[in-house]
């Protein structure tokens, strides 16, 4: 078994046995657990796993003997909890550069077939570059709040909260919006209409063998946003060949079948979350 | 017994001095200090110390299976945590003698 798969195991058998614990334990136990898992990107997921797993473990024979999960693991969890966050090993180096390359990966593909909906014959690398990062700096940002907030209020006024909340996804919105638009001319890349037409077949080849070949545990997620990928290139191609006639047409049903597409990752995302729960 | 810098040190060598006898997991070891004494301790306070003496090298740990549910992590004296454990008990021997020797001259002068 490798480590990803050891580590997945883990998560399995802790979202098993927190069932077992009753209300009270069972929100000191969650908070405790989003507060360590939201900690940082770059720790060790093993040791991480198995430590808060040993903890849940443990709460559970105390549960048994009676004692609630505060009594036995203290009345300061975040303190207790950062003395171990402070003692997780950081993830190699090598890790690091796999995990930072697989997020551009993942917005180049995006950033990739967006911009190739308009009719400009060309890339510009800028968005390449702002989107990774923006992506990076968003999850961190978003561990970070979560992390923060766990055992801290920001304010107990419901309305506060919504407030601030709107606007960081507007701000969020706003800055991933405009990024597409920073296109420096010394960075753009001329593109011919076979290059255009190769590299969205790629995408379509690469995305459908990425189903079949894919991590048992990663396929929910790439069936939930393969149709997207397929209609995306799809309509990148046919514009190529069809018409400027058809175009309106093409992104007509385009616009659909995206929307039909966003439904379907939805619906994936509500049934894989509903047969963990 | 609160929190101080100088039961850190002590609890650390009791730890070893426990898990010596037999391995044991985190929810036995805190019982069986509680038993042995360490009334008030919690396992909040254990978990980074197993945490620290695991990444020091005196313990070492084990996925063993358990009646119930998932295998738990045993952990066991390392041939190092053996010599540290060694090291504290030679330490606390010649501390006890020295500070029982302060307490009783001060003693004697009261008298």
């Amino acid at each position: 078994m490798t480590k990803a798969e050891d580590t997945q195991k883990l998560i399995s058998s802790n979202n098993d046995l927190r069932k077992k614990l009753n209300p009270t334990n069972e929100k000191y136990y969650s908070k405790l657990l989003i507060y360590v898992r939201t900690s940082g990107l770059l720790y060790e997921d093993y040791e991480v796993e198995s430590s808060l797993l040993e903890i849940l473990q443990d709460i559970l024979d105390a549960q048994n003997n009676g004692q609630d999960a505060q009594d036995y693991f203290g009345q300061e969890p975040s303190k207790i909890a950062n003395q171990l966050i402070n003692n997780f090993t950081k993830i190699s180096f090598k890790q690091q550069l796999k995990f930072f390359g697989t997020l551009f990966g993942v917005t180049a593909i995006w950033t990739f077939i967006t911009q190739l909906i308009g009719h400009e014959q060309q890339l510009n690398l800028m968005p390449f570059i702002l989107n990774g990062v923006f992506l990076i700096l968003f999850i961190a940002g978003t561990f970070w709040f979560i992390h923060q907030t766990t055992y801290w209020k920001l304010s107990d006024h419901k309305i506060f909260s919504f407030l601030f909340t709107w606007i960081v996804c507007m701000a969020v919105i706003t800055i991933f919006t405009g990024i597409q638009f920073v296109k420096p001319a010394f960075l753009n890349i001329p593109v011919t209409p076979t290059i255009i037409v190769s590299l969205n077949l790629l995408l379509l080849i690469a995305s459908l063998v990425a189903l079949i070949k894919i991590d048992k545990n990663k396929r929910p997620l790439m069936i939930a946003i393969s149709p997207i990928i397929w209609v995306l290139t799809t309509t990148n191609i046919l514009k190529t060949y069809l018409p400027i006639g058809s175009h309106r047409m093409i992104t007509l049903v385009t616009a659909i079948l995206i929307f039909l597409s966003c439904v379907w990752f939805f619906v994936c995302f509500w049934r894989v979350n509903r047969q963990q729960k | 017994m609160n929190n101080s810098q100088l039961l850190k040190g002590v609890l650390e060598g009791c730890v070893l001095i426990v898990i010596s006898d037999d391995e044991v997991y985190g929810y036995e070891l805190v019982q069986k200090l509680n038993k042995l004494g360490f009334t008030n301790l919690i396992g909040g306070t254990v978990y980074p110390l197993l945490q620290k003496l695991e990444k020091r090298g005196d313990l070492t740990s084990q996925l063993k299976p358990s009646s119930e549910g998932p295998s738990r992590k045993y952990y066991s004296l390392t041939p190092q945590g053996k010599k540290q454990m060694d090291e504290f008990i030679n330490q606390w021997h010649s501390l006890e003698l020295v500070v029982n020797q302060i307490i009783s001259k001060k003693d004697d002068q009261n008298d």
